[in-house]
């Protein structure tokens, strides 16, 4: 897939078909970026290693009950 | 009596409730200055001269019946331009919202009307807190006094700028990778980024939900204490307003750092990055200052600065597409170039990238937690270099890499800016002091020792009269 298939394909995904026909240097330029920080994520991350935001539920007393 | 230009909020308000100030006296003096400099510096997006009058003749006729309602009461202050108040525009700087009026004022603004502060107006930022310095906007971006033509920082530009240039003496902006504390640092002022969750962010047009903060802005750091008192406080209807006490922030003030253990991290600006020289000796100046009054400063190491860099950058710009999604398809050529650049950024990352980078996030802040144990804050650099010339924008592009400011966004902890010396050429220079989470009057505590022990917050722009 040739650098501008890929960016075509990421403008179709992210519902920027618009955007992308008016500033498809951008969109590259986003990609590119894009690409080479989460190159730069951890890659050791064990199964059970959960997110920051885990969903915490408000206790029966703050919901009000 | 100072200057009322520069006069601090404690004083302003010792004299207010003394009835030696009328906060009519005051606002006037304030406005005719916005109206005599504001031209050249840009710092507000719209004044509010009427609105602000009314709010001081009654914060004057409250005071005279003996109805005190506090250290705010008769303050003027300005508001960052995402920050809502019920009837007026938010236009987050932007030709995208600006006819956007708010329905409702923000917790906040209603939290500090509510103490009797009296608001002036509304402060330019970069374009929905992410793209600036822009010159393709509906509105100029804010300039630096110091140095006369310089870049102040961002997105909280106008609230730095307006501080700095003696327009008001309390300001509010907000911090998702650090944008309290950059103007505080380009515009030798005092900004605190509380812990996450302290604030509330409801009325307040988001960037990144989970990075986000508001905070206080001040010539000093007693004032901004005085300012976090009436900020702070749960609020059930943000979800990610915490539900904790409200301390009193001034309580330790005063009380030196004798005895206090202090964390230096060094390899943030001499290892990870290389910061200016003359910021780094700034910082290791402070550290012996810091020792001079009794603290215990060691050197301490974290993470690799570029892994919270990372971090933080694939969650800022992950929510914020989500936010601008459909503006960015219906109407990108209403965007400013560098917003438009920067917030099309998320796009390209994937889901899983995201939830990566959460959970490098959860490791992140159980790390930053241990290697803190036992020790009552850290200081550190904020940015790397002193501000650069406003129309350099390689310069001005190159601040966003090069600061320590993301670390702490991504921890949520508590984080102050504030000046830290002048270069040789006259430009300020900052540190950065960090707590645990919810000890903010610590942070208040060590800041203000070294304030007492430095002049710098005294300083004013030579620029300036």
């Amino acid at each position: 897939m040739t650098e501008s298939d890929e960016t075509a394909r990421l403008a179709r995904a992210a519902g920027l078909d618009k955007f992308q026909a008016a500033y498809p240097d951008q969109l590259k330029s986003a990609l590119q970026s894009a690409s080479a920080l989460a190159r730069r994520l951890p890659k050791d991350l064990a199964p059970a290693e959960e997110p920051a935001h885990a969903l915490r539920l408000a206790s029966r007393t703050e919901a009000g009950q | 009596m100072s200057d009322l230009a520069w006069m601090s909020i404690a004083e302003a308000s010792r004299l207010l409730s003394e009835r030696k100030l009328s906060p009519v006296e005051l606002t006037d003096a304030l406005l005719a200055r916005i109206e005599r400099l504001d031209s050249r510096w840009h710092a507000f997006i719209r004044v509010l001269p009427e609105r602000a009058r009314a709010q001081a003749r009654a914060a004057e006729a409250e005071i005279a019946a003996g109805s005190r309602r506090g250290p705010l009461h008769g303050i003027p202050v300005g508001l960052k331009d995402i920050i809502d108040v019920a009837g007026i525009p938010t236009t987050c700087h932007s030709k995208i919202y600006a006819d956007h009026k708010a329905s409702a004022s923000a917790v906040v603004t209603e939290r500090l009307e509510s103490a009797g502060a009296i608001v002036m107006g509304k402060l330019s930022t970069h374009e929905f807190a992410i793209g600036g310095p822009s010159f393709d906007l509906p509105w100029p971006p804010a300039v630096n006094p110091w140095g006369g033509n310089h870049f102040p920082g961002g997105s909280s530009s106008g609230s730095g700028v307006a501080l700095a240039t003696g327009m008001v003496p309390a300001a509010l902006g907000t911090d998702t990778g650090g944008s309290v504390r950059n103007p505080a640092s380009m515009c030798a002022i005092v900004g605190l980024k509380a812990t996450y969750g302290r604030v509330s962010r409801r009325g307040v047009f988001p960037l990144s939900f989970s990075l986000d903060h508001v905070g206080p802005m001040t010539r000093d750091v007693t004032d901004n204490a005085l300012l976090m008192q009436a900020l702070a406080g749960h609020d059930p209807m943000d979800p990610g307003s915490a539900d904790v006490p409200v301390p009193d922030f001034s309580a330790e003030i005063g009380r030196g750092v004798k005895g206090l253990r202090i964390g230096l991290v060094r390899h943030f600006y001499d290892g990870d990055e290389k910061a200016h020289p003359e910021q780094a000796k700034a910082i290791d100046t402070a550290a012996d200052v810091l020792r001079d009054l009794g603290a215990d400063v060691r050197e301490i190491r974290l993470a690799p600065l570029g892994d919270y860099t990372v971090c933080c950058r694939v969650i800022l710009a992950s929510e914020a597409f989500a936010i601008h999604r459909h503006h960015l398809q219906e109407r990108p050529e209403d965007y400013g170039a560098l917003a438009r650049q920067r917030l099309v950024g998320g796009a390209a990352f994937s889901a899983a990238d995201y939830v990566d980078a959460m959970r490098m996030r959860a490791r992140l802040i159980a790390l930053t937690s241990e290697r803190m144990a036992g020790l009552d804050a850290i200081l550190t650099v904020s940015s790397m270099d002193p501000p650069p010339p406003i129309d350099d924008a390689e310069a001005c592009a190159r601040v966003y890499p090069r600061q320590a400011r993301q670390p702490f966004n991504v921890t949520g902890q508590p984080a102050l800016a504030m000046p830290a010396g002048f270069t040789a050429d006259g430009l300020p220079l900052s540190l950065q002091l960090i707590g645990h989470a919810w000890t903010e009057p610590r942070l208040y505590r060590i800041a203000h020792a070294y304030e007492q022990a430095t002049s710098w917050t005294k300083r004013r722009p030579p620029t300036i009269t």
